[in-house]
């Protein structure tokens, strides 16, 4: 059974077709299970319903491709990027740097329209923020790691 | 250059244990700066300055105290 209702494929497919101008490409680094079945101590309760939920998210716009990764097989990326949880969705538009961005966990319940709004900005390379915040932040000297914390609500 | 990182509390509770999050949303900058609530931009713009000591970039800002953000943590974990 989908875990987007019909309803909420139509409200997506219309949000896409007016604003996604790029391709965004979503990467999940998950777990690979073989057969259903993955080896002990590297079980991961919402990977398979973050691949479904992303799985069909991608059916709703052809810009939109999703990429699987193993963290445990294919751990040159997840490292580059200091990912060190799962399930982590990241993304990049087409033609851009990979977003900074790093999205831990599910993004079920109301955090399905932060990772909506995230591909929308992305691909259409504008900022939501305010251009007084943008040009503050272009000056910064150091690195700013920012961690928001959130429940599906 | 900003790194960010959306956390799904419930997921990961070691990390939310880590950084006391009983309410979300709960914003953490550089690992020590703490900021409850869903605040208005301007706010978290100056926490995110004054956390790397860079508040002169603020210039121009009108930017409320913390304690008159618009609104405070709007729902716990775990409930």
């Amino acid at each position: 059974m989908p875990i987007l209702s019909d309803q909420d494929r139509k409200t997506l497919e219309t949000r896409f077709k007016k604003d996604l101008k790029r391709d965004v490409t979503l990467t999940l680094h998950t777990v690979r299970s073989i057969g259903g079945l993955v080896l002990p101590g590297r079980e991961c309760q919402t990977c398979p319903q973050t691949e479904e939920l992303l799985t069909e998210m991608t059916e709703m716009s052809s810009h939109i491709t999703l990429e699987i990764k193993d963290f445990y097989t294919e751990a040159a990326e997840t490292q580059e990027r200091g990912i060190d949880r799962i399930p982590c969705i990241t993304l990049q538009a087409e033609g851009d740097e990979p977003s900074n961005l790093l999205f831990y966990g599910i993004p079920a319940g109301f955090e399905i329209l932060t990772l909506i709004e995230d591909i929308v900005a992305a691909s259409r390379g504008v900022s939501p923020l305010q251009l007084t915040t943008r040009k503050a932040l272009r000056k910064l000297e150091t690195e700013v790691h920012i961690q928001v914390f959130v429940t599906p609500g | 250059m900003v790194h960010a990182e959306v956390v799904e509390a419930q997921e990961f509770p070691h990390l939310s244990q880590l950084h006391r999050v009983q309410a979300v949303p709960k914003t953490i900058i550089n690992g020590v700066v703490e900021v409850l609530g869903a605040v208005p931009e301007a706010t978290l713009l100056e926490r995110v300055l004054s956390a790397v000591g860079q508040e002169d970039l603020l210039e121009g800002h009108a930017v409320s105290r913390p304690e008159e953000a618009a609104t405070g943590p709007t729902s716990a974990v775990g409930s």
